[in-house]
């Protein structure tokens, strides 16, 4: 065993002797987050570079969340040279052990695909409760470095959300509110992990949605909640109590991110929009104008990205003076944001980070509407 | 769980990170979150308000309920290791994933299960040693 594998193992076991069974599990693949040098620093950088100088190599499929900047198109996100070369040296070095270079927080969409049943060390909130409440695989939420030895080891630390027992249903939610786009699905999951951010909820009263749909209430409960999945059905239901989630705590969420002046941001992407939302939106975008005074941000993977481009679909999204961008999103970018902005996003989970990383004002709006305010009319 | 001999107390603990520490403690009874919260570069507290702000962990028995915010917060544990600026031990009431990671990647040695009633009876600077082999925190009084 290499120097890098003996300390991913080391880290590995400490977990699962903290909250585990003191035991690893094998697993398919690994996603790594705490990629961005802005989230990450030098700090990260060093315990990066010091693995893959003692000769990590994953041993299993692995991918990596966003980074700072689209590669291709740094100069949109106010990079400067450090930054610039410290973050191309991150990403050097998780390739340089075998990490794709997905740079995507949906590595569901760029070929990292678990399938029911499979066990898997994800880390970002979002991927991880959608693999297991809607791919059915098993992962708990991974942090970055615990992600990054899973990949060098092939193992995960045995906790709880690896069992079946410990993923049982534990508390019950009524949901008396139908949500209609996506900014109301990732509010739902967002109000529903405000309640009990602890417990694994089963959600009564929602119809499954799409695949999208289903996406963006992963991210909201992911933003709010610890837990590391929910489920829509579940025949034995939960022996947990009952709580209750109507349309007036959905309301008063968003009222707190109520629009009230014109934006300067408009951000769709979070997490990374698929192919079939950037169809919409690119027909929402034909024959239209972005305002001058707008900037209209859409952020993808770079393998739906690739497709959109085949499309045509990027072109008349470019055409509109959108930009569509891959490998990042607002959040870990180092987008300079101040007071005086207004963000409008249609995510729930990016108008709750924010909120405490950006001095701006936040509103969180419908696709439909945010699309409509950075267009001219 | 503290057994009182002569002038020192232990406290049975779980011990999460093996190693050997002796120091000062310096203990809170608010979690700390080490991403933003510790200047990384002198391990000196700045997170505004905290009781401990403008204090070094340096070299010393940090002891607190348990850390909090991202998991970065592990890489800073790791930076200030590296330049000989991490505390000694850290003893936690209740472990969180952040300063387990931090601590085992920085071979920091690392208990928790201390009762919450000790944050209040440990004095700052008093006199500790931490076995994480055993699992023992020894605090010398007076």
């Amino acid at each position: 065993m290499g120097e890098a594998c003996r300390r991913a193992m080391e880290l590995l076991l400490a977990i699962a002797d903290a909250y585990g069974y003191g035991k690893l599990i094998k697993i398919r693949s690994a996603h790594i987050s705490g990629i961005s040098y802005k989230n990450i620093g030098d700090s990260g950088l060093e315990f990066i570079r010091d693995l893959a100088e003692s000769g990590g190599f994953v041993r299993v499929k692995a991918t990596m969340n966003p980074c700072g900047f689209d590669l291709d198109k740094p100069w949109l996100f106010d990079v400067d040279e450090e930054f610039y070369k410290k973050q191309m040296e991150i990403v050097r070095l998780l390739k340089l052990m075998g990490v794709e270079e997905t740079l995507t927080c949906t590595p569901y969409y760029a070929g990292n695909n678990p399938r029911e049943g499979d066990h898997i060390a994800w880390a970002e909130s979002s991927a991880v409760i959608y693999s297991n409440s809607v791919l059915g695989a098993y992962t708990d939420r991974e942090g970055g470095p615990s992600a990054l030895a899973a990949a060098l080891t092939g193992r995960a630390a045995l906790t709880p959300a690896h069992t079946d027992e410990g993923r049982m249903p534990e508390v019950k939610v009524k949901v008396h509110y139908k949500p209609r786009d996506y900014a109301d699905w990732g509010l739902l999951g967002y109000v529903v992990g405000m309640r009990e951010p602890r417990l694994i909820p089963l959600l009564e009263g929602v119809k499954a949605g799409s695949r999208d749909e289903l996406k963006y209430l992963s991210a909201g409960f992911g933003a709010s909640s610890s837990a590391p999945m929910f489920w829509l059905k579940r025949g034995e239901g939960c022996e947990g109590g009952v709580i209750e989630v109507d349309v007036s705590e959905v309301k008063s969420v968003r009222e707190k991110w109520s629009l009230t002046r014109r934006p300067t941001v408009v951000f769709i992407g979070c997490p990374h929009c698929s192919l079939k939302e950037l169809r919409s939106i690119a027909e929402e975008l034909k024959e239209k104008r972005v305002r001058r005074d707008v900037k209209l941000l859409i952020s993808t993977s770079r393998s739906v990205y690739e497709r959109a481009v085949k499309e045509g679909v990027e072109e008349v999204i470019r055409r509109s003076g959108g930009l569509l961008v891959k490998d990042t999103c607002l959040i870990v970018s180092p987008m300079r944001l101040s007071k005086s902005d207004v963000i409008l996003t249609d995510s729930a989970k990016t108008a709750h980070y924010a909120q405490t990383m950006t001095r701006a004002m936040i509103a969180l709006g419908g696709r439909r509407r945010c699309l409509r305010e950075a267009v001219e009319s | 769980m503290s057994k009182r001999s002569r002038r020192v107390v232990t406290y049975r603990c779980r011990g999460l990170v093996k190693g050997r520490a002796t120091g000062e403690a310096l203990v809170s009874s608010r979690p700390i979150s080490f991403l933003g919260g510790v200047d990384p570069s002198s391990g000196v507290i700045v997170e505004r308000g905290h009781d401990l702000e403008g204090l070094s962990i340096a070299g010393k028995v940090l002891i607190i309920p348990h850390g909090k915010g991202s998991t970065v917060g592990s890489y800073v544990l790791y930076s200030l290791a590296k330049r000989g600026l991490a505390p000694s031990a850290i003893v936690t009431v209740k472990v969180d994933l952040m300063t387990l990671t931090g601590c085992v990647i920085s071979g920091i040695t690392l208990l928790d299960g201390v009762p919450r009633e000790a944050l209040a009876d440990i004095k700052c600077r008093s006199r500790v040693e931490v076995d994480g082999f055993k699992g023992l925190l020894k605090v010398h009084l007076g």
